[in-house]
């Protein structure tokens, strides 16, 4: 199960990577256009789908590498004990949150796809495409987030250690 | 009563799962989710799945992540080491000497990036070991390196900016204007403080080296050449009107992709690696931009900024004392939260009475990003002492105490701005 997450977590930050190389293409793409006086049809539009694409997409490397943000300012003044349990109950609350956050954008896409809806600007690309890609990545981060749920405290400090965020 | 119970209800719900560590993000949509069940008629999933594409899909933030990616692969190149070759002859006999090198360097370093963790970690590489080497006391090394890296936040090109001007529906372009003459300003009083400071402690700072013949600093300014080539392609395209600021980031990744090219330093290890780590801050930033346009639009259904705006306006408040409430109402949220939460969390709230006092929202985004600037140095969850506490391996109440003269420093800018607001607001005119 955790190998599996594990991999799944890998995928979508790569796939996160592509949307990210997608957007800066798109970008320059509407640079040059705009200079040889062409106007590339909707590229706002997929610079966009993009964005929220890799937003999603990234989440669960963004938790597996230790670079998603809370606080523990409060956490840190209670006892050990007590602690560990507040952050292991938020951890369940994580992942419950997570599934649903997954479900309900699932269900959009699934919707868009059902009633054929097509975006209101000049791209008219269907919505579930790039919906469908921002689910997947809540999808993967909801398993992280369950992962996490199980992962040996040792080895979370253990990355506590490793992140890069902020970098060091 | 009813009225009072539901912001009342919002607010403790949302303290309530921040301060027991859940990720900020989904505390917000988890605030979001519940409101929005108890105390509307919307079916709550839907219209926040709604609210997070609509919100993560517009074209407004497409310039965040590529400024991040600019940041990640700078950060991984030899830009410090050639910042400190080209300032260090310059300032070496200033009073103060090389402790200059934190604030030029943070402040040349943060016109070619969106934050001020990686301002400080970039700069601080270079320059806290070799201010060390020369015998220069840790505590004012440390505490001028926080303070002038915090910089990376005002000094445009700056992810915050992006932020707040999404959040407040203001132009990026003016905003990244407004920053620029503040940005210098603050630079002058952070050396102006350690001129200060070396001028009361004679002896504590090592001798300086002999001058150096002036055609020799010209010389070595040229190490500036490439840093200078990026700063003028972003922040030219930008202020020119030639590229909005989405352009001037991609023209910016492409940039300093070349940069790293030309230096050698680019693979295709380096090259994946600066992509991985910009998706990942990317993505944790847009987690809690996806719960903040949740928690907006359920703020707008229970009406609460419009509420808030008219009972503030009821206390007759002169927008003096208004700036000042709101200066502490943050320095208390940024011991806390991070910067782009405490951004996202009250700028959209609270941007009605701000208008309701006719205050400028270029000059409140300039007054708010340097409140955060502030709450990124003072503890317990500031980012530049977390940063710093890598860097050094000292104790973060020893890092916020070193830097603590920075606040006081940055909240002397905060007052020569509300006497001179034309220090913000001159330069955004001219872009017409």
């Amino acid at each position: 199960m955790r190998r599996l997450v594990l991999q799944l977590s890998r995928l979508t930050g790569a796939l996160a990577g592509c949307a990210l190389v997608g957007l800066l293409a798109l970008i320059l793409a509407g640079i040059v256009a705009r200079a040889l006086g062409l106007d590339l049809v909707g590229h706002d539009a997929y610079a966009g789908y993009c964005l929220a694409a890799a937003a999603l997409l990234g989440s669960a490397e963004a938790l597996r590498r230790n670079d998603q943000i809370r606080t523990r300012a409060l956490l840190d003044l209670l006892p050990a004990s007590i602690a560990r349990l507040i952050d292991h109950i938020a951890r369940v609350t994580a992942a419950l949150l997570g599934f649903a956050l997954a479900v309900y954008l699932t269900r959009l896409a699934y919707l868009s796809w059902q009633f054929g809806d097509v975006s209101q600007g000049s791209d008219a690309t269907p919505l579930w495409l790039p919906q469908s890609m921002v689910a997947f990545g809540a999808l993967a981060f909801a398993f992280s987030l369950l992962a996490d749920c199980f992962r040996p405290l040792v080895e979370r400090a253990d990355e506590a250690a490793t992140s890069e965020w902020p970098p060091r | 009563m009813t009225e009072l119970l539901q912001p009342l209800f919002v607010v403790a719900l949302l303290l309530a799962l921040l301060a027991g560590g859940l990720w900020i993000g989904l505390a917000l949509i988890a605030v979001a989710a519940v409101t929005l069940e108890l105390f509307t008629p919307r079916a709550a999933g839907d219209a926040l799945a709604m609210a997070v594409w609509g919100y993560l899909s517009s074209w407004t933030l497409t310039a965040l992540p590529l400024f991040l990616w600019m940041g990640t692969i700078l950060s991984k190149t030899l830009i410090a080491e050639a910042l400190f070759a080209g300032l260090s002859p310059w300032i070496g006999r200033l009073p103060g000497g090389l402790l200059h090198a934190n604030t030029l360097g943070s402040t040349v370093f943060a016109a070619v990036s969106g934050s001020s963790a990686a301002t400080c970690a970039t700069v601080g590489r270079m320059t806290l070991p070799e201010l060390a080497r020369r015998g220069y006391p840790d505590s004012i090394a440390v505490g001028t390196l926080a303070g002038a890296s915090t910089l990376g936040l005002l000094i445009p090109p700056s992810i915050i900016m992006i932020v707040y001007g999404v959040a407040a529906e203001v132009s990026i372009p003016k905003l990244f204007a407004a920053g620029l003459l503040p940005g210098l300003m603050l630079a002058a009083l952070f050396m102006g403080y350690t001129a200060l400071w070396a001028l009361r402690h004679p002896g504590a700072i090592p001798a300086a080296d002999p001058p150096v013949e002036f055609l020799t600093r010209v010389r070595a300014l040229r190490q500036l050449t490439p840093i200078a080539l990026l700063m003028a392609a972003v922040l030219g395209s930008i202020y020119s009107g030639i590229a909005t600021a989405t352009e001037a980031a991609a023209i910016g990744v492409l940039g300093a992709l070349a940069l790293a090219g030309v230096e050698g330093s680019l693979d295709w290890r380096s090259f994946t690696e600066s992509l991985n780590a910009a998706c990942r801050q990317f993505s944790a930033i847009a987690l809690i931009l996806a719960g903040a346009a949740g928690l907006t639009l359920t703020m707008g259904y229970l009406g609460l900024p419009r509420d808030l705006a008219a009972a503030i306006s009821a206390l007759e408040l002169s927008p003096w004392q208004l700036i000042a409430a709101l200066l502490g109402f943050y320095v208390v949220l940024g011991c806390f939260l991070d910067g782009i939460s405490v951004v996202v969390l009250t700028v959209s709230i609270i941007m009605p009475t701000v208008a309701a006092a006719g205050i400028d929202p270029l000059w409140f985004g300039v007054f708010t990003v340097i409140a955060v600037e502030m709450a990124q140095i003072t503890p317990p969850v500031g980012f530049n002492l977390f940063v710093l506490q890598g860097m050094t391996g000292r104790e973060l109440p020893w890092i916020a105490r070193v830097a603590a003269p920075m606040c006081l420093v940055m909240l002397c800018a905060i007052l020569l701005l509300w006497w001179f607001p034309q220090i913000a607001l001159w330069l955004p005119a001219q872009m017409g």
